[in-house]
């Protein structure tokens, strides 16, 4: 029988440059709020991580997570209150990020 | 089972200054349609009908209030003696004595809203406690016929959820969402009543 294919999910976080963050630091403190709230088992199988996207301003993050702990990983990132961020969209693939981002660029609120 | 259509999802409680380039982001990006506020400015020009106005019991704003939708608020803060006539909403602050609250205001229809950002004051280890108590406070303002509201308490733009953040949040404590949004919604209308038209 073949594997099911696991579906992803990219996460854009807008943080301000006034309050930027390290993304590994970011991604840290996701995760620990994440297995305080969920523990290490569920933890193990979101299987989160940084995306480094080249010509992207830094202040806009990436995180890919698998779609079935989005709603787990979502609530993390929400509550983890230490951090300024905008949580902006959520998308499958990565171009649809970038073409969003460039809508979001265009409102000039946070410039 | 036939499934309600879902009406306008609201943040009712912000702590910030709105303008239409905000409504704007709200709208576009967080799909929150109507959002409330307490402000004095007057920078909402293309969204009045998508802001409620908050004022305080004790306070005159009429002028402030002309044009907008407006809601009469409390907050709870664990005395029960309080009296909360001409309130449509009581913010939950603390968690005591709530239930007799609910029963002595039982009937009223009040909005009885918990907040998001209250999590914050809240260590990791004690926000399943937050929503398990909340759970159980729905469930007591469905049997007092009050409704039942959660809202964000945001102080700046970064602290506000999106539409599918609030949903995450009601589906944690076993809501509904399409219900949910369905009553509040139809909460609101009732509150209509308290409309004052601008010149």
């Amino acid at each position: 029988m073949a594997l099911k294919k696991k579906k992803y999910r990219y996460i854009c976080l807008f943080i301000p440059s006034d309050h930027y963050v390290d993304p590994t630091v970011l991604i840290k403190k996701i995760c620990y709020l994440y297995l305080q709230l969920f523990g290490s088992i569920k933890f193990h199988t979101t299987l989160i991580k940084y995306i480094h996207l080249k010509n992207i301003d830094k202040r806009f993050v990436i995180l890919k997570c698998g779609l079935s702990d989005l709603p787990d990983i979502l609530l993390s990132i929400y509550l983890t209150s230490c951090i300024t961020k905008l949580i902006l969209f959520i998308s499958g693939t990565l171009k649809s990020i970038k073409n969003k981002i460039k809508s979001f660029q265009k409102l000039d609120i946070f410039n | 089972m036939k499934t309600l259509p879902i009406k306008k999802i609201i943040d009712l409680n912000t702590y910030f200054d709105i303008n239409d380039k905000i409504m704007d982001f709200y709208k576009n990006f967080y799909n929150i349609d109507i959002v409330g506020f307490r402000c004095s400015k007057k920078t909402l020009l293309n969204h009045r009908n998508s802001v409620i106005f908050r004022t305080k019991n004790d306070l005159d704003h009429n002028f402030e209030k002309c044009g907008f939708f407006y809601l009469v608020e409390s907050n709870f803060t664990g005395n029960i003696n309080i009296n909360y006539s001409n309130t449509d909403i009581i913010t939950i602050n603390k968690f005591n004595d709530v239930k007799s609250l609910l029963k002595k205001l039982s009937g009223k229809n009040l909005g009885i809203e918990f907040l998001l950002s209250d999590l914050n004051a809240y260590k990791n280890l004690e926000i399943g406690t937050w929503i398990h108590t909340v759970q159980y406070f729905y469930n007591l303002c469905k049997k007092y016929c009050h409704q039942f509201i959660i809202s964000s308490g945001a102080r700046n733009i970064y602290d506000v959820p999106s539409s599918k953040i609030f949903n995450i949040f009601l589906e944690k404590i076993n809501i509904d969402t399409d219900r949910y949004w369905n009553e509040v919604n139809e909460w609101l209308d009732i509150k209509k009543r308290g409309f004052i038209y601008g010149p």
